[in-house]
């Protein structure tokens, strides 16, 4: 298994996909925290962990550790390296499980990033207009733990959805879509409903929300992204394993 | 060559086939692409897997290699089935595309990708480039190579784990005539140290030079097997010609014979020339030439193939 897991890792050290889509959560993360800093302030936010910039780059973390998940299967499908990749282990079961250590790991880092630059965007935020903002060490602490869950949710959820609609750009486009539209839709169809949908649910992990929407609580949060990840690796692994690689 | 693995090689009996294929069956909805096709991949010999366009020779080798799962029947390498061996790459390698390699990736990482998941060290990677001649070409990404630079790439990624045996999909393409070469002597020198090739193609010439074997498909079928000298041995005509064509027509029909008109020649088969000239003298008509024609490995694959499909 820790070959698998090598190879895993590897892959994403060797090209640019990790690596870009990590310095698109920085410039995103920078721009949230550059806009809501600017329009908003500290606020009444007790401490650094409590600023809305990280709603936003919870956004960012959830859109691109999705994205990083899909083509972590789609890359190999798209490019043809998924064939050497079971012919090295025709083990299916054991790339899934690889997958998912390497880029729920990968994705819990750019969560962790997210969190790091926000808080350096605000502390210098603070220092330069000369307010006060207690940094609440566990506080931040139990938001990059958050930030981190919510990454590796998320890649999970991705790799799953990867596994099960192997074209690329109709994976992305298709996610992007959800995550994008048909919450909100959801939201305006039945209203109330959408608080347990993966979004939502990852806005109840980090107990922040847009406009004081209606969401769960951190637990129920968890319960339900972890689960939905659960399903869509569950769901993506059937198929894989099932399926001809043609 | 050696390797460092932390697996135990998969070992087969002495005698047992490199390859084992029993009753491989492939439906895709209502399209049989292959239908109960059985042969065997001997060790210490090249073995050449032909077939039109569309016989189901790709996935026939994807079956083999665990990609495909069969509807019916099974394989196995080495006398274990793909999915159940404990060292995959140092059992089989396999090319069965012209590109799997992540285009922005280099030429060394593609190989180092491999190498880790078949706990192969990465000294035996800079080995394989210098064998296939990639060495100066392994810091580039490997989306600009050229096709040939992919096909050798493809092959070094199939030689890491020092197989025992090769399964190579139309590993020619793209490869100029001093490439083929090199292919081919790769190919010789592979089997001449007792180790299996199974090689489709449709470079029928260059299979009558690579071969020993033949495995012929159409429509998902075999059609024939064999070694390659018998086969086209067993093809063999006698070509005769007479200043009394009609005479002679007469006497070989007689025989029971079908010679087979070719301007002022006859070609007969199932006989060799001492029949015929015994034939003709017995009947008193000259023979002003009398000759054995050997079919090439491609006459008697269109033969073969254009009998299967009326």
């Amino acid at each position: 298994m820790k070959d698998t897991i090598r190879s895993e890792w590897l892959k994403v050290r060797t090209t640019r996909t990790a690596k870009g889509l990590l310095a698109g959560l920085l410039a995103l993360t920078a721009l949230a925290s550059w806009g809501t800093l600017h329009e908003t302030g500290p606020g009444a936010a007790a401490s650094v962990a409590g600023l809305p910039l990280f709603l936003v780059a919870s956004w960012g973390v959830a859109v691109l550790t999705l994205v990083l998940g899909i083509r972590s299967v789609t890359d190999e499908v798209r490019h043809g390296s998924l064939v050497p990749t079971l012919l090295a282990t025709p083990d299916r079961r054991r790339v899934v499980l690889a997958k998912i250590a390497i880029v729920a790991g990968t994705g819990a880092v750019f969560g962790l990033a997210a969190v790091a630059l926000g808080t350096a965007f605000a502390v210098g935020w603070t220092v330069a207009e000369g307010a006060t903002l207690a940094l609440g060490g566990s506080a931040l602490a139990i938001l990059a733990l958050k930030m981190a869950a919510i990454g590796a949710a998320w890649a999970a959820i991705g790799l799953g959805v990867g596994f099960v609609i192997r074209h690329q750009v109709a994976a992305i486009a298709g996610a992007l879509v959800y995550m994008f539209v048909v919450e909100d839709l959801v939201a305006v169809i039945a209203r109330g409903a959408e608080r347990f949908l993966p979004g939502a649910a990852s806005e109840g992990v980090l107990g922040m929300s847009a406009g004081g929407a209606v969401i769960v609580g951190p637990v129920l949060g968890a319960i339900l992204l972890t689960g939905y990840a659960a399903a869509a690796i569950g769901l993506g692994t059937q198929r894989f394993v099932r399926g001809d690689v043609t | 060559m050696s390797t460092t693995m932390d697996t135990a090689p998969d070992q087969a009996p002495v005698g047992t086939p490199a390859i084992v294929a029993r009753d491989l069956t492939k439906r895709f909805g209502d399209v049989t692409a292959v239908d109960g096709l059985s042969f065997e991949v001997r060790p210490g010999r090249v073995t050449g897997f032909l077939g039109p366009n569309g016989a189901g020779k790709s996935t026939t080798l994807r079956m083999i290699l665990g990609l495909v799962r069969p509807t019916e029947g099974s394989a196995a390498v080495l006398g274990i089935p793909y999915e159940s061996l404990a060292a995959p790459m140092t059992a089989v390698g396999a090319v069965l595309e012209t590109q799997s390699f992540h285009p922005l990736r280099s030429g060394r990482n593609h190989l180092r990708v491999l190498a880790a998941a078949g706990a192969i060290d990465d000294a035996r990677v800079d080995e394989v480039l210098a064998m296939v001649d990639l060495t100066d070409a392994a810091g580039r990404k490997a989306g600009g190579y050229s096709l040939g630079m992919r096909q050798r790439l493809g092959l070094a990624a199939a030689l890491l784990g020092d197989p025992q045996v090769l399964v190579l999909d139309e590993p020619a393409n793209g490869l100029d005539p001093q490439g083929i070469r090199w292919l081919r002597d790769l190919l010789r020198w592979f089997a001449g140290r007792g180790r299996a090739v199974l090689v489709s193609s449709h470079l029928l010439a260059e299979m009558d030079q690579l071969a020993d074997d033949v495995v012929v498909i159409d429509r998902g079928r075999s059609v024939r097997q064999g070694p390659v000298r018998e086969l086209t041995a067993a093809s063999a005509r006698v070509r005769v010609v007479s200043l009394d064509p009609e005479g002679l027509a007469r006497v070989l029909r007689g025989a029971g014979l079908s010679p087979i008109a070719e301007g002022d020649a006859f070609t007969v088969a199932g006989v060799d020339t001492a029949q015929v000239g015994a034939l003709a003298l017995g009947a008193g008509v000259q023979v002003s030439e009398l000759s054995t024609t050997t079919l090439t490995l491609e006459d008697v694959f269109l033969e073969l193939t254009e009998r299967s499909s009326r």
